[in-house]
């Protein structure tokens, strides 16, 4: 079997989905035996448009510019993987589409200047191009990421967990900072795959890695609020990293609107 | 005389989206623009509304490579604002912590990223067949540096363990003692690596201009201290940052802002700029290799900025063993979690891997951030980079054109930018809005 062409490319995040690619200093050398990259910005010179076999997309969409160069790089790529909360959830900017975009851009660059700078809505890469698999986490699991070739390279389907952070952490035997000492988390309505990672260091699950299936949203801020969350508080934690998460969106603009106020989607583009 | 023009569209091996447009006519630029491509994320405009402590990890998402600067810059700045103190040994590890990411982003810059330009290869990956061994041991450096940071900040990148006050949890005498056996390795690697930078061919240009790090007079200080001024010898508290001193503009064709200091002077901030700054304050093994390399201070070459990145793997190195020793005998208590806290403006000058980092924020009493500012080590270096190209370009007129996009492509890459950085935002002050 000829070797996968395989291409990482990025657009707007952080660029720590890429990194940690380049993390995974012990594997490298045996991945590149089995694959060839063949475009991969960040790391190299010469790099090739496609095609790929597997193409690994980075970060959200912002502009017009972005729009057309990912559909112009679908149409090169057998498999296109969103990797990471930014491509596959809209990631922490995602936040702005909550808030009026067009307002925060003028008072920043002036009502002329703001027009050097035509943004739109931040959209997960889903919103603009079909994609076929997505790999989680802020920043995505490397281990994921190195499963999920394993799976392309002897021909299977990789599945997700369907699996809530808490159930990780319980076998870990972590003590619960949730229902013991009262510290707002996520753990119950997200994905795991983490090994819980937050919870093992004492610190409440963050939600980076989006939603179960069928998250129970609406229990878990039931939860929440007994624990002493304010209704902006409610607002804020399941607001982070997963603005375009179908089922945040959900809740958060049927259910929840009519406890937050403040809370308002904004125009959905802007030409 | 034609006019030549030069585009370097997408620049490889940096971290973001960034193209440089060059058009030289005879043999001077015309128009030199640095142009940051990335798209804007506005992050000053959504922390804004954020609790103090949640703050921490969204800062973080800036950028990767500095997640551990931006998480510990807005931790610092954000317990000055609402009045938390931390302990003398919360700063001990955070050094640590931060050590572990200045050793993770050299060893990457200076391995994977600028050495095949030198030698003369696409990336690291192309070297592998003809120096297996360099890439190896470059590999294996790079896992030790994110083992540090995995070990403190419980990932290598966006930490995860840091809230206000000090740490999640701590690890283990046992952790802490096989870290150490690492870090001994990484020395010895770290001297092999900078033999071979001193065998190599570093394009020699110099632009004397002002340059700024942070500056406390004891330590070579990376967390806390003042802004130093190189060529005026000036001192600016952290917090006056933006009093008569640093300004931005903005320009069209780029998301990145500009800034200039004292109306209008360039300045820059880089690894070099440290060591220029603080080389007194390095460790005798760090300040060997300033021996071993030549250098004469100050040293006024960007693309030395790669020699300084090597001493400072050898200094951070040593810094990170001698707190591990300190802790291996007398294990960290745990942290106090319990603080009231105050409405009150925290501002702080911290010191990424590529230079110089502000951060400032504004928190009312219930902990709610009102406003937030920052200034990365991109954004400080956009005009310092345009101003490279039009003081070098009269030398190159020698060099064939693809013997010239080859230079400004590692002239921009000796800064080691952070594209995703510097185009993080704009500054936004909320309540003048609404």
């Amino acid at each position: 079997m000829a070797k996968p062409q395989i291409g990482i490319v990025g657009f707007t995040g952080c660029a720590g989905c890429q990194l940690s690619l380049l993390d995974l200093e012990d594997e490298l050398l045996d991945l590149l035996n089995l694959v060839d990259i063949i475009d991969f910005r960040m790391a190299m010179t010469g790099n090739k448009e496609g095609p790929y076999d597997i193409l690994f997309v980075e970060g959200s969409i912002v502009n017009d510019k972005q729009e057309e160069e990912i559909k112009e790089l679908r149409k090169k790529a057998t498999v296109l993987v969103a990797m990471g909360s930014c491509a596959c959830f809209g990631g922490v900017q995602a936040m702005r589409n909550y808030r009026d975009d067009k307002k925060i851009r003028e008072a920043a660059y002036g009502k002329e200047g703001a027009k050097n700078f035509p943004v739109f809505q931040v959209k997960p890469i889903n919103k603009v191009v079909d994609v076929d698999h997505y790999i989680l986490e802020c920043p995505v699991n490397k281990y994921e990421f190195l499963d999920f070739v394993k799976y392309v390279l002897i021909g299977g389907t990789p599945k997700l967990p369907n699996l809530p952070v808490c159930h990780q952490c319980k076998a870990l035997e972590n003590r619960c900072i949730f229902l013991e000492d009262n510290i707002i988390c996520m753990g119950p309505v997200i994905q795991a795959g983490c090994g819980a990672l937050c919870p093992s260091h004492g610190m409440p699950c963050d939600g980076c890695r989006g939603s179960t299936l069928e998250a129970a949203y609406q229990q878990q801020v039931d939860l929440m609020i007994k624990k002493g969350a304010s209704v902006q508080d409610v607002s804020r934690f399941v607001l982070k990293y997963n603005g375009e998460d179908p089922q945040v969106k959900d809740f958060l603009l049927k259910a929840w609107q009519e406890q937050d106020k403040n809370l308002q989607y904004g125009e959905e583009e802007e030409k | 005389m034609t006019v030549k023009k030069f585009h370097l569209e997408h620049i490889c091996r940096v971290e973001g989206h960034g193209n440089l447009l060059v058009e030289i006519d005879g043999n001077k630029s015309k128009n030199v623009e640095m142009q940051i491509v990335e798209g804007t994320r506005f992050f000053e405009g959504f922390a804004v509304g954020r609790k103090y402590d949640e703050a921490i990890n969204i800062m973080s998402r800036i950028c990767a490579i500095c997640s551990t600067s931006h998480q510990l810059s807005a931790v610092e700045a954000l317990e000055r604002s609402v009045s938390i103190v931390p302990s003398d040994q919360v700063h001990e590890f955070r050094v640590l912590l931060d050590h572990g990411e200045n050793l993770q982003s050299h060893i990457l810059h200076v391995g994977m990223l600028a050495l095949p330009d030198f030698l003369g290869y696409d990336g690291a990956i192309q070297m592998v067949p003809k120096y297996p061994n360099e890439v190896k041991l470059i590999l294996r450096m790079k896992r030790i540096a994110n083992d540090l940071q995995a070990l403190i900040g419980g990932r290598e990148i966006h930490p995860v363990n840091i809230r206000p006050g000090g740490f999640g949890n701590y690890p283990t005498t046992r952790q802490l003692e096989e870290m150490k056996d690492k870090l001994v390795e990484f020395k010895k690697g770290t001297q092999t690596i900078a033999d071979l930078y001193a065998t190599l061919d570093i394009p020699q240009f110099k632009n004397k201009t002002e340059q700024l790090a942070v500056y406390d007079g004891k330590t070579y200080p990376f967390i806390r201290g003042d802004i130093k001024s190189l060529l005026s010898g000036k001192i600016t508290p952290p917090e006056d940052y933006k009093k008569d001193f640093i300004k931005e503009e903005v320009k069209p064709y780029s998301t990145a802002k500009f800034s200039t200091i004292n109306d209008g002077e360039i300045y820059y901030v880089s690894p070099l700029a440290r060591v220029n700054i603080n080389s007194k304050f390095l460790t005798d093994d760090a300040k060997a290799l300033i021996k071993q390399f030549g250098m004469k201070l100050p040293d006024f070459n960007p693309f030395n900025n790669n020699l300084a990145r090597v001493i400072e793997l050898m200094h951070c190195a040593d810094e990170a063993i001698e707190i591990l020793d300190k802790y291996i005998m007398k294990p960290p208590k745990e942290d106090n979690k319990n603080f009231r806290i105050k409405a009150g403006t925290g501002t702080i000058a911290t010191e990424a891997p590529r230079g110089l980092l502000n951060h400032s924020y504004d928190v009312n009493k219930e902990g709610i951030i009102q406003r937030v500012d920052v200034i990365t080590p991109t954004a400080h270096n956009t005009n310092k980079i345009e101003d490279d190209v039009v003081k070098f370009t009269p030398k190159l007129t020698d060099m064939k054109d693809d013997e010239i996009e080859l230079f400004f492509n590692m002239l921009v890459r000796s800064y080691d930018p952070c594209i995703s950085c510097s185009a993080h935002a704009i500054t936004i002050d909320l309540r003048r809005t609404k």
